[in-house]
């Protein structure tokens, strides 16, 4: 029983050991705007130890502490770089508990930022539209926007482009700022065939396919010869280079055929393969 | 006095022949393990789960296979073991580790399990005899069956306890019995089933009547009641054991019966050898009866003698009898009849041999011990004289010890595997750009598909369990893998066109194949390839796919989760500690308090026969064996002759197809190999399999015949049926092949040159890990419908139609037809073969997709279809064949027959020519588009020209315009171009067609 109490009593003892609270610091600054790392924030508390810690919404920051005669104060050292501004909250951590202040954070020094211009869409074909939808913003080092010169972040503007095929930069110098101009579809299908005695063949030319603005027609376009003779029919497809496409024809095998290119679904005028 | 002195005699040989066998295991099966673990069918399987358990204890949900499935579904024991083993060691040496432990366990089971029988001397024979019976070499170096060996290991060590309960009933029998029971049911769940009907239930029986030796005396009739009578005297002790039994193979691994009822297995049976009539199909008779059982084929005689000379064997006779009956599949229809068709057509009969190998272990070691030392050997020595009896047991065991040898190398003699593929190159390219996050597939690559997954954490749609199985497009069909699929038939060729034509509905996107026969359908179905791997594996891919939605894995609750982490472990360390305790507290010299000494005297019959046999058996089997490999007359017959030439030639040994070519000056191996090069290559000479082959005699005179040869050959595509006619000639008691006149196609150009225009996508421009990045984002390219047309002909429903690319930039277009039904239930559809996925820019495309039948669509109701295009930059498969010519001719108002040829203008094969048809009506509607493949390459240069047959259906079929079409292209809603007159078809009976082949040459990555 002596024991017991003896145990009980050790119990009670060690439950009686908690902690007391620590008083939460009153800040002490002026302004709620916390400029970075020029101001320094200042809080009244009767303890030394204190752990501070910067939230902006995407980062965590370390923030350094001194302890001077009943102050605390918090800052920035200039090495640790540029936050993301705005809304902010500044943590003090004592041991388990924490207490959280309000502010909002602005970087001291405002660097040059860089422009960005967007393009949409970044690749356009005369066949549907040449319009492009621009927008421009500046952003900053510390990755926040940077005021236009007029009003507001972001500029936005629709531009009518250059039919003429090329790979366009917005940005010189700027590979990922490229935007292109394709070729459209061909306006029509110009085919030539001649015999050449030398080889006893015909030569075939499609092309050039140009489309509605001059523009030569993409490398690679598909294109169809229909030959037919009878009932017998020859079907040979062609990638076209450099807006033509050509053929020699053994006239052994195809005189008296008639010859018909098509691309897509326009077709060229037929021609009779004759010697 | 003189007992006791054979007994330390007996005792300590027993002990000694036991650590030698030991010792032999160690060294022998330790060494060879390694290197034919990767040939073997299960070992990889088995790693795969204990890699599941290193990484996810607690969590049975395996995503990586199936879609997911739950680990519940195999007791664990054995994987938890390996995964623990795993953190010290990789993954292989940690299974082999694990493995050569467990081999070591199984011989002591042995050694005591034959105690049961015989003296230690002869049990320590049977512990030697473990280490080189074929039946545990086959499980272990061909089957890699970890969980059988584990739980036959323990089972036979859990038997003497379960002996001696009954015999001494002293409880301490009963805990040990069923501590170590309760591994055997954490290991695997078969054996823990009918082990205790092939097992305990003798081993009861036989405790019975060893403990009431009034027994032993009595005729068959009294026998039987007594027995009876000794059960229900003991009704108490069999109801114990009984009930804790089941209390423990239920409580331990009740997540498994929890699956089993919750989600039964509903599949269609899987073909297996171990089913066959060994006498029809022999190569399944070797593998899983006669190699399994040799010894036991061989040394029957003195088995059966054995086994049935006393009545406390009774229950292990009627056992051994029944497995080896089981074990021979359906030879003879008693196996189906007693099991059942249900569980014959599940179980794999296979192990029933296995048991019964191991029931005969004691009877055979009880021969071979009176027949090297024994009463066996005297009547040799007696007869005769110990020369001969030296001579026959040396010839015996030499024989015997080269068919152990055939075991260790049956994989090289018959590949059971593809070769050992090195996987770092598949795994480094799962880990870049983000692959993982499609599903893959393997083709050709056998259980190694396991080792593949093992080492990653991409996910497939296929697998290596096929219990745990539950998509309907693998479990309505008898295939036990899709990566093997040819091996399945046409059932296998169909699921896996399934899952290639349907990879959306799985975000398969790529495939890693190491078997070519599956490129033409890869080819035809959309799959581009996209880079050989340094290890020599092509990876295919299809654009427009998905990535991998979250899928919700199958409920369990946390406290099974919890139980299936914790007991089954726990039942190995409580087995540990307990048989530590029973050593060196509880421990009896002997098994039965009144030895049972039975003689090895055997009559003269069995003697003579089962000393000879083993000698004869042996030698016949390996005679056989180096007579198939090195002397068969290939060449004896006219009709050998033929099979072999066509046997060489299907295996690509041409060196010897060429050898049955009459010899002659004028033709040289090289000339063959020229001849060949020309015309060779194609669907049939490249990418088949030999199905089956005829050969019909069509003139015969003594030394020359003609012979017609009927073939059938396998593809990716379908069967292919060729006759070709062959002369023979007989020279010198051989016969040999006339070669066939050959004519070339000789072209007129002397080097022919093509323009091609390669496109290639710059891809990611930023590095990332982000998916896609504004600056990467490479614009949705332009296409446009030309038309889209809803048709049925009869039960046959399908969406046809032709689609343009718009752009000037080849494309991959991706269609889906979405059916929105009556009752809200959404279908969807997709092209298979009879569509080019990939087109130039400005080409155009038919296009036929399958539906359900009209009984289906109709009992549903169509509310409204959706046709789905997704387009992206392509940068290779928009070629699609040379120049190409034909006429169209009408044999009936709906019969076309098309003779067409190509001219090879580019600078590559045409491997498999082929042409997309569609039939038109005159106002230009798609009523069917069709491909057709022709199974001859043409060359470079060459010409190839054949017929196709046509049939028409816009007579027969309705083109149904009561159900709306919507059309969208890259999620945007879009209108069908109108239709116009087409006026080549028109002149062409309707017919159009576009060149589709296929060019397996991969500088041009087509």
């Amino acid at each position: 029983m002596k024991n017991n109490l003896l145990h009980i009593s050790l119990l009670l003892v060690i439950g009686a050991c908690t902690q007391s609270p620590v008083e939460k610091p009153k800040i002490s600054s002026k302004s709620e705007t916390f400029s970075l790392p020029a101001d320094t924030l200042y809080f009244h508390t009767s303890h030394a130890e204190w752990v501070a810690i910067l939230y902006t919404h995407i980062q965590p920051l370390k923030l350094r502490t001194h302890y001077a005669s009943g102050r605390l104060m918090v800052y920035l050292l200039p090495e640790q770089g540029g936050i993301i501004e705005g809304p902010a909250r500044v943590a003090l951590a004592h041991e388990d508990q924490v207490y959280y202040y309000p502010v909002t954070v602005r970087n001291s020094s405002q660097e040059p930022g860089s422009k960005k211009d967007y393009r949409s869409p970044k690749t356009v074909n005369p066949d549907s539209a040449l319009v492009q939808q621009q927008i421009v913003h500046v952003i900053g080092p510390s990755r926040n926007l940077i005021k236009l010169p007029g009003a507001g972040y972001f500029r936005e503007q629709e531009l009518t482009l250059d039919p003429t095929v090329a790979v366009y930069r917005a940005d010189a110098g700027r590979p990922l700022t490229a935007y292109y101009v394709e070729p459209g579809s061909c306006v029509n299908v110009p085919v030539r065939a001649g015999f050449k005695k030398g080889i006893n063949s015909f030569e075939v030319v499609v092309g050039p396919l140009l489309d509605t603005y001059g523009n030569t027609v993409a490398d690679g376009t598909l294109v169809t010869l229909t030959l037919k003779s009878g009932d017998k029919v020859w079907h040979l497809e062609d990638n076209l280079q450099d807006g033509k496409v050509s053929h020699t024809l053994p006239a052994s095998k195809f005189a008296g055929f008639d010859i018909q290119a098509s691309v897509q679904d326009r077709f060229s005028k037929t021609l009779k393969l004759t010697i | 006095m003189e007992n006791r002195q054979y007994d330390i005699w007996n005792n300590l040989q027993g002990k000694r022949l036991l650590l030698v066998a030991m010792s032999i295991a160690l060294l022998l099966h330790g060494v060879i393990l390694y290197f034919t673990l990767p040939q073997t069918y299960d070992a990889f399987v088995h790693i795969f789960f204990a890699d599941h358990y290193a990484r996810f204890w607690f969590e049975p949900w395996e995503y990586r296979w199936y879609t997911g499935f739950l680990t519940i579904s195999y007791p664990p024991l054995v994987h938890q073991m390996i995964a623990l083993i795993s953190k010290l060691f990789p993954l292989k040496v940690a299974f082999c580790l694990y493995v050569i432990t467990i081999y070591e366990v199984l011989i002591v089971g042995v050694y005591r399990f034959s105690k049961l029988f015989f003296g230690k001397t002869t049990a320590g024979v049977a512990a030697i005899l473990t280490v080189v019976l074929s039946s545990m070499v086959e499980t272990l170096h061909v089957y890699g069956q970890a969980p059988t060996l584990t739980g036959m290991a323990f089972l036979l060590n859990s038997l003497p306890f379960l002996y001696q309960y009954f015999v001494k009933k002293k409880p301490i029998y009963l805990v040990m019995a069923l501590v170590i029971l309760a591994v055997v049911v954490s290991s695997h769940h078969v054996t823990a089933i009918f082990g205790m009907v092939f097992f305990i239930a003798p081993t009861i029986l036989m405790a019975l009547v060893d403990a009431n030796p009034a027994l032993a005396g009595l005729n068959p009739v009294c026998f039987v009641q007594q027995i009876v009578l000794a059960a229900l005297r003991s009704y108490k002790q069999i109801l114990l054991f009984g009930a804790l039994m089941i209390s423990l193979a239920l409580g331990l691994i009740f997540p498994y019966w929890y699956w089993s009822k919750t989600d039964p297995i509903t599949q269609v049976s899987i073909p297996h050898g171990s089913r066959d009539n060994f006498l029809e199909v022999t190569s399944s008779g070797l593998i899983f009866y006669v190699i399994p059982l040799a010894l036991i084929i061989a040394l029957l005689p003195a088995i059966s003698y054995s086994i049935t000379r006393q009545r406390r064997y009774l229950g292990w006779a009627v056992s051994f009898f029944l497995c080896l009956l089981f074990g021979s599949g359906g030879t003879t229809p008693i196996p189906k009849l007693m099991l059942g068709e249900k569980a014959f057509n599940i179980l794999t009969l296979d192990r029933f041999g296995f048991w019964a190998s191991i029931i005969a272990i004691p009877f055979m070691a009880r021969f071979i011990h009176s027949f090297v030392a024994g009463s066996v050997k005297d009547f040799w020595v007696a007869k005769y004289d110990s020369a001969t009896h030296f001579v026959l047991s040396g010839l015996s065991g030499l024989v015997y010890i080269l068919f152990v040898v055939y075991i260790f190398h049956l994989a090289s003699f018959r590949p059971l595997q593809p070769k050992e593929i090195e996987i770092e190159p598949m795994l480094n390219f799962l880990n870049r750009d983000e692959h993982m996050r499609w599903r893959f597939l393997t083709l050709g690559f056998g259980d190694q598909m396991a080792w593949l997954s093992t080492n990653t954490l991409a996910a497939t749609v296929d697998g290596n369990y096929h219990s745990a199985r539950r998509l309907p497009e693998l479990t309505t069909r008898p295939v036990e893998r899709l990566e093997n699929a040819k091996y399945s038939g046409e059932q296998g060729l169909a699921s896996l066109n399934d899952f290639l034509t349907y990879s959306e509905k799985y975000s398969l996107k790529y495939v890693f194949s190491n078997d070519r026969f599956y490129d033409p359908l890869l080819y035809f179905n959309g799959w581009n390839r996209t880079i050989r791997l340094e290890n020599g594996i092509m990876v295919w891919e299809k654009g427009n796919i998905s990535t991998i939605k979250p899928l919700r894995p199958t409920e369990l609750s946390p406290l099974l989760k919890k139980v299936w982490g914790i007991l089954p472990v726990s039942t190995l360390v409580v087995a540990i500690l307990l048989t530590s305790l029973y050593l060196l507290r509880y421990k009896e010299e002997e098994y039965y308090t009144t030895r049972n000494r039975s003689a090895d005297r055997y009559p003269k019959v069995i003697l003579y026969s089962a000393s000879l046999l083993p000698l004869l058996f042996f030698t016949a089997f390996i005679g056989r064996q180096v007579y198939e490999l090195l002397l068969v007359k290939e060449q004896g017959t006219p009709e050998d002759t033929v099979l072999n030439y066509y046997n060489h030639l299907d295996f690509q040994r041409f060196e010897k197809a060429f050898g049955f070519f009459v010899p002659s000056p004028a033709y040289s191996l090289d000339r063959y190999l020229l001849e060949k090069s020309v015309t060779d290559g194609g669907l049939w000479p490249s990418y088949s399999k030999l199905d089956s082959i005829a050969v019909r005699l069509l003139e015969k005179a003594d030394d020359a015949v003609r012979a017609q040869v009927f073939t059938r050959w396998r593809t990716s595509l379908g069967y292919l049926e060729k006759s070709d006619t062959l002369n023979l000639q007989k020279v010198v008691k051989k016969w040999y092949i006339v070669p066939a006149e050959f004519k070339p196609e000789i072209p007129e150009e002397q080097v022919i040159s093509h323009t091609y225009t390669l496109f290639r996508k710059m891809g990611k421009r930023q590095i990332s890990s982000f998916p896609t990045v504004k600056d990467d984002r490479i614009k949705k390219p332009f296409a446009a419908f030309k038309q889209v047309n809803f048709i049925r002909s009869g039960q046959e429903n399908f969406l046809t139609g032709e689609i343009l690319n718009a752009d000037d930039i080849p494309v991959n277009i991706a269609l889906k037809v979405s059916i929105y039904f009556h009752n809200q239930e959404v279908r969807n559809y997709f092209p298979g073969s009879a569509f080019q996925y990939n087109t130039s820019p400005k080409g155009s495309t038919f296009f036929q997709i399958a539906l359900d039948n009209t009984r289906m669509m109709d009992s549903l109701r169509v509310d409204s279809m959706a046709v789905y295009a997704e387009t992206d930059i392509s940068e290779r498969g928009y070629l699609h064949g040379g120049a190409l010519n034909y006429t169209v001719r009408a044999t009936s108002a709906e019969q076309l027959k098309l003779k067409a040829e190509y001219y090879n203008d580019l600078t590559t094969d045409l491997t498999i020519p082929g042409l997309l048809l569609a039939e038109k009506d005159s106002s230009g509607i798609i009523w069917q588009a069709r491909l057709f493949t022709y199974p001859q390459a043409i060359r470079s240069g060459l010409h190839g020209s054949f017929d196709v047959e046509f049939e028409k259906i816009s007579r027969k079929a309705q083109r149904i315009t009561r159900c709306p079409v919507s059309i969208y292209i890259n999620g945007q809603r879009r209108k069908v171009l109108p239709t116009i007159p087409d006026e080549l078809a028109n002149r062409n009976h309707g017919l159009q067609i576009l060149p589709h082949c296929f060019m397996a040459q991969e500088i041009y990555l087509q």
